[in-house]
């Protein structure tokens, strides 16, 4: 009995190292070659969809064998898989906390682009949203993203100066899938950036806030460390460069502010 | 030890084990990582106590809807033959496999404002999207097949000389489903009513989707685990470990009890 228990053990390790190190091979692979191809990961707001959709294109083009991917969420969702060791290489944030909550993997956070909130409608406007203070009318269906989340906050402290204290119907997990729902024409209104809702297409329509609101979100970039303290890559710093330099035409384009 | 254990292959145990680590170590891990101390606060916040509540009223309510309508559904399924009845058995089991956000785009697209049942049932002041009622049609969407497929599986599995012996007695349909096959299935009913209990306890995707997420109204306790895992870490922690606990307890029960005698053919 011992000795087939032994045996056992002996054959999980073995198995078990086999994966092991395969798996490192795996790891290990694109990084030492290094004209082989290789992957960019960028950790990007979910509001910054299409202009980081170009910017990663022109890189790609720029470097060959370069594989930009951009991965797109919450800020806050991003910044807790980065803490949590994710393999991204530039972090782009739609507010300063969740940049602040990866400090340690993150080198010179710089502003790069602003941004600024309106209300968000669908396509022929059925709830007939014409002001801000609208948003007390219960029988709207509103939604705004999570607190904790960028585009909720800023929605909540434009709020809270307009004075208006909103029926919220659903807190969106990030500014994605909260236009989604106006998109598909199931929430009357909702608090969105004014980028996002320019690129929407036609099934969505803009409403100003007003009174005016001069909550402005700051994007930030920064490249980042790897997980094990090992600096950015050449592809990372060249990623953040262009968008602080060259790329920052495609965000005006897009109708980001300068910061 | 029981069993001749000398005649197991070592690569297959192995292997074997290597598998259960797979399952096991994440769970392990998670609850190795919950903030216990801070337990008592955490379970006490109003997010914890509404989602709590919301989580155990949506899920009962579901399961009693997946009883009510899945069981005369199995019937039906088990006493057809031929293609329809292979068709049906299909259809029913999609939402099994489907991504739950698809069950929660299907269901804005026949429930939403402009959804082919949606647009009539809001003109009779009926709302589902983002309401209560709209995260127990969406746990039963997802959790009702697993009852349906425990339940035809039995009923199948009836023997026929019985239902003959009560039909030749004089029973009619509705007798006989009621007196015979119902008690004979009462054990699959109940394996099958928990499995669809923790199945509904458990549901994301349709939810957040088609019901959105609002503390107290929609935000059951799996949508208080992701937008807590943003913010507040400790709390997404230990409602995940809430529901490792309860998700265990039924899979305990059902072990003793049930399942045995509804899995083992």
């Amino acid at each position: 009995m011992v000795g087939s228990v032994a045996r056992i053990a002996r054959v999980v390790m073995l198995v078990g190292s086999v994966l092991l190190v395969g798996s490192v091979a795996a790891c290990a692979g694109p990084t030492d070659g290094s004209d082989a191809s290789r992957t960019l990961v960028v950790s990007a707001a979910a509001s910054l969809a299409e202009p980081f959709g170009g910017l990663a294109a022109d890189l790609e083009a720029q470097r060959p064998g370069l594989d930009v991917q951009v991965n797109l969420g919450s800020s806050a969702t991003l910044a807790a898989q980065i803490v949590d060791g994710a393999p991204a290489g530039v972090f782009a944030s739609a507010a300063e906390a969740p940049m602040d909550r990866v400090a340690e993997r993150a080198v010179d956070p710089r502003p790069f682009a602003t941004d600024d909130l309106v209300l968000a409608v669908p396509a022929g406007n059925p709830g007939r949203v014409a002001v801000t203070a609208d948003l007390v009318r219960p029988e709207l269906r509103i939604g705004l993203c999570a607190t904790g989340v960028p585009c909720g906050d800023y929605a909540r402290n434009a709020l809270q100066d307009a004075g208006v204290t909103p029926s919220v119907d659903t807190e969106e997990p990030d500014a994605g899938s909260l236009l989604a729902k106006v998109r598909l024409g199931e929430l009357d209104v909702a608090v969105l950036y004014r980028t996002q809702v320019r690129s929407a297409g036609p099934e969505v329509e803009l409403v100003e806030l007003s009174p005016s609101s001069d909550i402005r979100a700051v994007y930030l970039i920064a490249t980042l460390r790897s997980p094990d303290g090992s600096p950015p890559s050449d592809d990372a710093r060249a990623f953040v460069d262009l968008v602080l330099g060259p790329g920052s035409a495609t965000l005006r384009d897009a109708g980001y502010g300068a910061p | 030890m029981s069993g001749p254990s000398g005649g197991r292959p070592p690569l297959l145990v192995a292997v074997g084990l290597l598998g259960a680590a797979v399952l096991v170590l994440p769970v392990v891990a998670l609850l190795v990582r919950v903030p216990w101390s801070d337990v008592g606060t955490v379970l006490g916040s109003t997010t914890a106590r509404e989602a709590l509540a919301l989580s155990l009223g949506t899920s009962l309510a579901a399961t009693a809807v997946s009883v009510l309508l899945g069981v005369p559904l199995a019937w039906l399924l088990a006493s057809g033959t031929g293609r329809p009845a292979a068709i049906g058995r299909a259809v029913v089991l999609l939402p099994i496999v489907l991504p739950p956000v698809v069950g929660g785009v299907a269901l804005l697209a026949a429930f939403g404002r402009s959804g082919v049942l949606g647009a009539p049932l809001e003109g009779v002041g009926v709302v589902l999207p983002f309401s209560t009622a709209g995260v127990v049609l969406a746990q039963v969407f997802v959790a009702m097949p697993f009852l349906v497929v425990t339940v035809e599986a039995a009923l199948r599995e009836l023997d026929g000389p019985r239902l003959d012996a009560a039909a030749t007695l004089g029973a009619d349909g509705w007798r006989a489903f009621r007196q015979v096959t119902l008690p004979a299935a009462a054990p699959a009913v109940l394996a099958g009513a928990a499995l669809a209990w923790a199945r509904a306890l458990g549901e994301f995707g349709a939810t957040i989707t088609f019901a959105g997420n609002l503390p107290g109204r929609t935000q059951t306790l799996p949508l208080a685990v992701y937008l807590g895992a943003q913010t507040e870490p400790g709390t997404a922690l230990v409602l995940s470990a809430v529901l490792v606990v309860v998700s265990l307890a039924v899979l305990v029960a059902l072990r003793g009890r049930w399942l045995p005698g509804v899995l083992r053919r």
